[in-house]
């Protein structure tokens, strides 16, 4: 079976326009979408720029746009896509750096902001422990399956509309420390995501957890977010 | 720990003691639209169906305690509810401003005061 398949080919170096490469590719059993990239590259133009480093899942390297949706290359199989015809842009909101790489800067500066690391209370007494049973993981246990791949980022309209709004990766890491009973800076990060540019901008389109190869919901971590900012307006939130 | 408040404090502050309490409000009056026009709806609509609307009849309504109440209270959510929606939707396009906050909060409460006068005329 011959694919055809269109890449988006764009460096802003020296190309005014971006534009679509077109390459017919003999597809093999198993072949994912990565497959395809490699294809290109090894064996017609090596001057194609994507980036991967895993294959399998875990680095998140590798998002990128394909038939119309943002998806991981290398977890997306060919034969999934219900058709030949493939188009492959780069991730939606975010600067290219070349054809199908992007920059990611923009996503983990808005990362770094909600401080995306324990800072571990003082009196706790090594090794803390968190009973899976205990019910102090809530939902964070699944959500902590991020890979920062970007998917979601690159499905939010409200990122494409306000390029402050922290997006969902971010605010699900968010929730993932401040849900989490060890944390002490809980009220200091929520006192970041409940800025206009925070949690507020979420409109619960849920295209963040329609693309999330970890099948997260990040959705649902911002809503719990709103919940307890509300609660802290109250006077109600203990954390 | 003052360290790391400082740190996280430090990111921008605007209007931001208000966001909380805004997007609260506009659930509250979001629940409180459906529910009051949906009552509005039976009494104008469904309550007598033979009935024919006429002026002397509304004017009447608007004269007792109950419909000047609801009618106040509908005006004054359902203002809030659109004129914050409409400063939402300017905020996903990321326009934020203090004058627009202002502008909006001034068309409120000119056009609150506007509908309250019109509906004093039936006291
Ligand atoms: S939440 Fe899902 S889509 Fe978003 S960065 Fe993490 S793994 Fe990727
Ligand atoms: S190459 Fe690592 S997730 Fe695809």
């Amino acid at each position: 079976m011959t694919l055809n398949v269109k890449v988006f080919r764009f460096n802003p170096e020296t190309d005014k326009m971006p534009r679509f490469d077109t390459f017919k590719i003999e597809e093999f059993p198993n072949m994912a979408v990565l497959d395809v990239v490699m294809n290109i590259q090894n064996y017609h133009d090596p001057t194609l720029a994507y980036r991967c480093s895993c294959r399998i899942g875990m680095c998140g390297s590798c998002a990128m746009y394909i038939n119309g949706r943002p998806r991981l290359a290398c977890r997306t199989q060919v034969s999934s896509l219900g058709t030949k015809d493939i188009t492959i842009m780069p991730l939606p909101n975010l600067p290219i750096i070349r054809d199908l790489a992007v920059d990611m800067e923009p996503f983990f500066e808005k990362y770094k902001k909600i401080k995306p690391y324990l800072i571990p209370k003082q009196d706790l007494k090594e090794p803390v422990i968190c009973k899976p049973d205990s019910g102090e993981r809530e939902l964070i246990d699944y959500m902590l399956e991020c890979i920062t791949c970007g998917a979601c980022y690159g499905a939010c309209t409200m990122v494409a509309t306000d390029p402050h709004y922290l997006g969902p990766a971010a605010l699900t890491r968010a929730y993932c420390l401040i849900a989490d009973k060890r944390d002490a800076a809980t009220r200091e990060r929520l006192v970041i995501v409940e800025q206009s540019e925070g949690v507020w901008r979420c409109h619960t389109q849920f295209n963040c957890a329609e693309v999330c190869p970890k099948k997260i919901v990040p959705t649902q971590a911002i809503q719990q977010l709103k919940k307890r900012c509300v609660f802290k307006r109250l006077g109600l939130f203990r954390g | 720990m003052a360290g790391i408040a400082g740190n996280l404090l430090a990111v921008r502050e605007r209007d931001e003691m208000l966001s909380g309490w805004t997007w609260l409000f506009q659930r509250i009056t979001a629940f409180f639209l459906i529910l009051v026009l949906g009552v509005h709806f039976w009494i104008l609509h469904y309550q007598n169906p033979g009935e024919i609307l006429v002026y002397a009849d509304a004017a009447r309504r608007l004269q007792t305690a109950l419909f000047l109440t609801v009618d106040s209270l509908l005006l004054a959510f359902g203002l809030f509810h659109a004129l914050n929606g409409l400063h939402n939707v300017l905020e996903d396009f990321n326009v934020r401003s203090r004058s627009i906050t202002f502008v909006l909060l001034l068309v409120g409460v000119g056009l609150f005061i506007m509908g309250i006068y019109s509906l004093w005329q039936f006291v």
